[in-house]
Order: C-alpha cells, then sequence, then structure tokens
C-alpha cells in the first residue's frame, strides 16, 4: 500500500494522514447511535434521511437474523459428544404437539401484505420461497402461500411457540411445512403434513457440547422427492465452528443424524443442497477461494471433501447464490468482486457430478460496481438484479441456458435495491422490498417492507 | 447472510471512517450522515453475502464512495457553505507532525480540491487501500488514481510551502 507515493511527497502525505486523522476524530464525535424504533410507512417517502434510519433497519435485522440463527443461549443441560455416528432420530409422541384447534392452510383465510397493511417488519429470514411456496413469519402467525404470494392462508404457530423464537421455516411445492426453534441444546423441528390438521413435532439433538456454545444458526432445506434435511451450527465465526446435520428422506418424520468429523466441515454453512440421501454440496465460509467455498459428501453428511470449481477468476473475493437443482446438475450463481479495479461479474457455476466439480458455464456477466446483485435460479432459469450502470438503476438479467446467453429488462414499479428477490415460476418473482425515510429532516423517521410480485418476467411489479 | 456480531463489528469499528470520509466528498455533515445512512443500507441488503471478514472495510468504502458520488449527482445544485462558515479549530490539535496553521492550510488545500481527489487521497493515504483498491471504490482506472493522487498532494505541498 502506498506504494506509489515519492519521497518528496512524504511531509504532504504525512500532513494528508493527520488531516483525515483529525476528520476522523470528529466523525467519532458527531457518530452517535440512534434512537429509532420502525414503524409502517403513513406518508410519503422523503428522501431527507439520517444514520440513524438505516442503525434502526440495522437493529431490526440484527434481532431478525439473531433469531433466525438462534443466537439465543441454551438453557438446557449439554448433550453427550458421541463421536461420528449416524442414528435415527423419530419423533417422540409426547413431543408431539396436538394443539387447540388451528387451520389448516387455506387460501379462504388469505392476507394480503401492502406497504400500509403489513403488520409487521419483515426482514431477511422472515420471508422464504421454494417455488411458487413461500411462507412469512408473523407477529403470532405464520402465513403460507402456494401460488407464489397472490393468497396466503395464516396458520397459528405450534402450541407453545411464538414468533421470535423461530428460528428456521421451509416448505415447497406439495411439500409440508416445517418450523424449527431452538429449545435446551437441540432443535424443536415441527411439522404440518400436507392435508394434516396439526402440527407434529421432532427433537433434533445435535450432540454436540453445550461448552462449545450455542447454536446460532438452524438451517431446513426441502431436498427432491421427501428429502428435507436440517442443519445446525456453531461457534460461527471461530475455529471450533461445528456442524449437525439431520437428514430425513421421509419429509421429516425421522431424521437421520451426521456428524461431520473429516473435511474442511468446520466453518459456517451458508446453504445446504442435498440432491438425494447420500450426496449433497455446501456452501461455506468465510473464504476467498474456490476450494473453501464449496464442499460435498458423498455419505449423507459425515465426511466433506473440497469441491473443486474451475473457471472463475483466481483473485479476489467471491459470493456464492442459493445452490438449486435443475434436473440431475447443480447450479449456483458465483458474483466475483475483484480488487484490482475490474468490474464486479456474475458467473453461472454448474455441477453435473452431484457437487463433486462446478465449472463456469457460458460468459459471465457484468454487474459493474454492484457489490451485492440478487440472485433467484428456479428451474433452468435465473434471474440476476443488479445496478451495473453509473446511474445506480436496476436491472434484471435473465438466462434460460446456464449462462449461454443474456437478456435484460427494466423492471418498472419495482424500487431500487430489492433486498431479496424469488423466483415463483419461469416468469413470475416475489421481491421483499425493504424502505426507510423520514417525514421531516431527521425527525418522524420510519421504515417499512413489503413484498412485490411480477408475472411478466420482472417487467412490471405490483404490490403483492 | 448475516452474523450479528459481525453487523455489531462493522458499525463499531467503521462508523466513524465512513461518516469521515463522506463528509470529505461532500464537505457537508448533514450530507455526510444521508451518505452514510444509503451505505448502510446497501450494505444491509448485501451483507448476508460478504464471506470475507476481512474485506468489510474495503467492501463499505467502496459502497459508500459509489453512493456518495451518486448522491452528490442528485444535489449537485446545492452548494455546501459549511467550509467557508466554519473556520473552526480543529479536533485534536496539532498532530502526526502538522502544526496548527499547518493543518488550516492543509484542511483549506484538501476542501478546494475535486471530490475525488479528496476521496482518493484519504482511501489511500488514510485507509491504506491501494491505488487499484482506491480505483475499484472511485470507479475510475488506477492510472487515474495516481494522477489525482499526485495532483492532491501537490496542491497540498504548495499550501505548506
Amino acid at each position: 500500500m502506498n506504494s506509489n507515493r515519492t519521497p518528496t511527497d512524504d511531509l504532504a502525505a504525512t500532513a494528508v494522514v493527520s488531516h483525515f486523522r483529525r476528520e476522523v476524530a470528529e466523525a467519532q464525535l458527531r457518530w452517535r447511535a440512534p434512537k429509532l424504533a420502525p414503524r409502517p410507512m403513513d406518508g410519503r417517502v422523503r428522501s431527507a434521511r439520517w444514520p440513524g434510519a438505516a442503525l434502526a433497519v440495522l437493529v431490526v435485522c440484527v434481532v431478525a437474523v439473531g433469531l433466525v440463527f438462534g443466537g439465543l443461549a441454551r438453557g438446557g443441560p449439554g448433550s453427550s459428544a458421541s463421536a461420528s455416528q449416524s442414528e435415527t432420530q423419530s419423533p417422540s409422541p409426547a413431543m408431539s404437539a396436538s394443539p387447540a384447534p388451528i387451520p389448516s392452510p387455506n387460501p379462504s383465510t388469505s392476507v394480503t401484505p401492502s406497504p400500509t397493511a403489513s403488520p409487521h417488519f419483515l426482514s431477511y429470514g422472515q420471508v422464504g420461497f421454494h417455488g411458487a411456496s413461500g411462507w412469512m413469519v408473523g407477529a403470532s402467525t405464520l402465513s403460507i402461500t402456494r401460488d407464489g404470494g397472490r393468497t396466503w392462508a395464516e396458520m397459528a404457530l405450534p402450541s407453545g411457540v411464538i414468533s421470535s423464537r423461530v428460528v428456521a421455516v421451509e416448505t415447497a411445492p406439495g411439500r409440508p411445512v416445517w418450523l424449527a426453534m431452538l429449545e435446551g441444546a437441540g432443535v424443536r423441528l415441527y411439522r404440518w403434513a400436507v392435508g394434516g390438521a396439526a402440527w407434529s413435532a421432532v427433537y433434533l439433538d445435535p450432540a454436540i457440547p453445550a461448552t462449545e456454545g450455542p447454536i446460532q444458526a438452524t438451517t431446513i432445506t426441502a431436498g427432491p422427492g421427501r428429502l428435507v434435511t436440517v442443519a445446525a451450527t456453531v461457534g460461527i465465526g471461530t475455529s471450533a465452528a461445528d456442524e449437525s446435520l439431520f437428514v430425513s428422506t421421509d419429509d421429516g418424520a425421522a431424521f437421520v443424524r451426521h456428524l461431520p468429523t473429516s473435511g474442511n466441515a468446520h466453518t459456517y454453512w451458508h446453504s445446504v443442497t442435498f440432491v438425494d440421501a447420500k450426496s449433497g454440496v455446501v456452501a461455506v465460509g468465510p473464504g476467498t477461494s474456490p476450494g473453501v467455498a464449496l464442499i460435498h459428501t458423498t455419505d449423507g453428511g459425515t465426511t466433506w471433501s473440497d469441491t473443486r470449481v474451475s473457471g472463475l477468476p483466481s483473485v479476489g473475493y467471491y459470493y456464492l447464490g442459493m445452490p438449486a437443482i435443475v434436473g440431475s446438475d447443480i447450479v449456483v450463481t458465483a458474483t466475483t468482486w475483484t480488487q484490482d479495479g475490474t468490474d464486479s461479474s456474475t458467473y453461472i457455476l454448474v455441477s453435473h457430478d452431484r457437487g463433486a466439480t462446478f465449472a463456469v458455464s457460458g460468459a459471465a456477466l457484468p454487474v459493474g460496481n454492484d457489490p451485492g446483485p440478487v440472485t433467484t435460479t428456479l428451474g433452468g432459469v435465473t434471474w440476476v438484479s443488479a445496478s451495473p450502470s453509473p446511474s445506480g438503476t436496476d436491472s434484471i438479467f435473465e438466462t434460460s441456458d446456464a449462462g449461454k446467453t443474456w437478456t435484460s429488462v427494466t423492471p418498472t414499479g419495482l424500487p431500487v435495491g430489492g433486498w431479496e428477490i424469488f423466483l415463483t415460476g419461469p416468469s413470475s418473482a416475489v421481491a421483499m422490498v425493504v424502505e426507510n425515510g423520514c417525514a421531516g429532516f431527521k425527525t418522524g423517521c420510519w421504515s417499512r417492507s413489503y413484498l412485490m410480485g411480477t408475472t411478466d418476467g420482472g417487467r412490471t411489479w405490483t404490490n403483492l | 447472510m448475516v452474523v450479528t456480531d459481525q453487523v455489531d463489528e462493522l458499525v463499531a469499528r467503521h462508523g466513524a471512517m465512513l461518516l469521515a470520509l463522506a463528509h470529505t466528498i461532500s464537505n457537508d455533515w448533514a450530507e455526510a450522515e444521508d451518505i452514510v445512512q444509503a451505505t448502510y443500507e446497501i450494505a444491509l441488503r448485501n451483507l448476508h453475502r460478504l464471506r470475507e471478514p476481512a474485506a468489510a472495510r474495503a467492501w463499505l468504502l467502496r459502497i459508500e464512495s459509489r453512493e456518495a458520488f451518486r448522491i452528490q449527482r442528485r444535489m449537485r445544485r446545492f452548494v455546501s457553505l459549511e467550509f467557508h462558515v466554519q473556520e473552526k479549530g480543529d479536533i485534536g490539535g496539532a498532530e502526526g507532525g502538522a502544526s496548527a496553521d499547518e493543518s488550516v492550510d492543509v484542511r483549506r488545500a484538501i476542501a478546494g480540491l475535486p471530490p475525488r481527489t479528496r476521496a482518493a487521497l484519504m482511501l489511500h493515504h488514510y485507509c491504506g487501500l491501494s491505488v487499484e483498491e482506491t480505483a475499484a471504490a472511485l470507479g475510475v482506472s488506477p492510472n487515474t488514481v495516481k494522477t489525482q493522487l499526485r495532483k492532491g498532494l501537490s496542491r497540498v505541498r504548495e499550501e505548506l510551502r
């Protein structure tokens, strides 16, 4: 760094550094913790903003993410630390919750989130879609959609469960609804079967010593057929990160527990994608090279090996989207973030061998200086929402041939920088939008979040 | 995905620096706060994708630089008067080898530079970004950054004579 400075510049450079040191000192005095509670907007959007609004969003996100990842201390006794083993955990009758009458998911009880009607603040982790099926965690209910967000059915949460303790939810077309909350040292996984009338539950014991800390991340992923996986991670951000993986082939009625014992498994698991009960790929982090970012297993999750990725630039950073199963392949987006002055690009990575290797398919999609384009893949279609132009206007890029060709549209009605976009069909999608602003100059600040949908390939968006 | 500790750490560690960079670009503390907010909004939307904590600072600086100049384009009809009406003493007094008089001169010299040159000086000389990283943050070529740094230091050197 600073290698281009010449000796004659030393005095001037020293003065410059001193100047900016004073600037930062003054900024430190001006920097203040905001006190702001997000609320639905009741007026028009104003451009006047202050850091407090962002920090309020931050606080909400931190809380929400903390809830999703279960940043709660373990309250129960430690569990046994058995070595690498696989064992079946079946639901105990005593653990099967049969609460008072609960309405089954039925569109007749639909709710329609809107900017003014959203009863709560949504954030990443509180809304999710798997194809046309989606879920949204409310203040006291769980809403389910089976038609890409057009109609929603409210479900009561399992007896004794409050939304703030829900750490993960998952569903998929034609599949049950799964909901997880932390309990003691493990995870209580609730399931509402298709056509069912009540929640059932199974307790998943991660068998991680309590001394390693609380479960910080719980991920439920519906796979092909009746496959469903649950991953619990402790020690995120430390060298002691540890995971337990539970695999079910009967839609979650019973699980086999795997304790990863070899390979590069002791890092944070961002996503879990199994193509069958034995073969799966996990995106792990942090990492700056392909070998670190993806690992795969062929024995159900007990042993893991680095996945070889070819075709990406050899320098800089990259991050991955959510892997998707397309036929017999696994497809995932990778956005490079080089620090050599060149712009970012998004690539399509395809694995034809169940995650053992990935290779770039097609051409790179330049995304300018966008630090984090939103990507979503469903079937053979991938969308990338990015703002590669200096104007900051978002475009939606689409490929249906694994990156060989790209088309783009300019979305109408979708605010710039939608938080997350989910493809719900070949040409339909749902976006979770987060906005904030102030009624006056740094006064009356608000935050709101809501869902928007498109059915014409991303060209026009309307509130759901 | 976001890890709570990482978010807290990012805010605690980089907030003042981001505000200072925004002020360096805008010469206006109120506008600087807007820029920092916009930066956090963008960062929050994308933080769950940040896999390399060590890169977080450069990542935030890059987001803010880009956002600051985007906001400036929107608001360029407004002229900041802050520097001209606020010839206040410098916080921290003379340090780092520069006297109080020198610091006023340097402040005047830097404030008179084009915003991108001011940003380049801070990103490179204070934040420690390489020429290439600074270029990426500002959306210009490394050669342009080298020119900006050379001209910026030359201007400061003139004030110190």
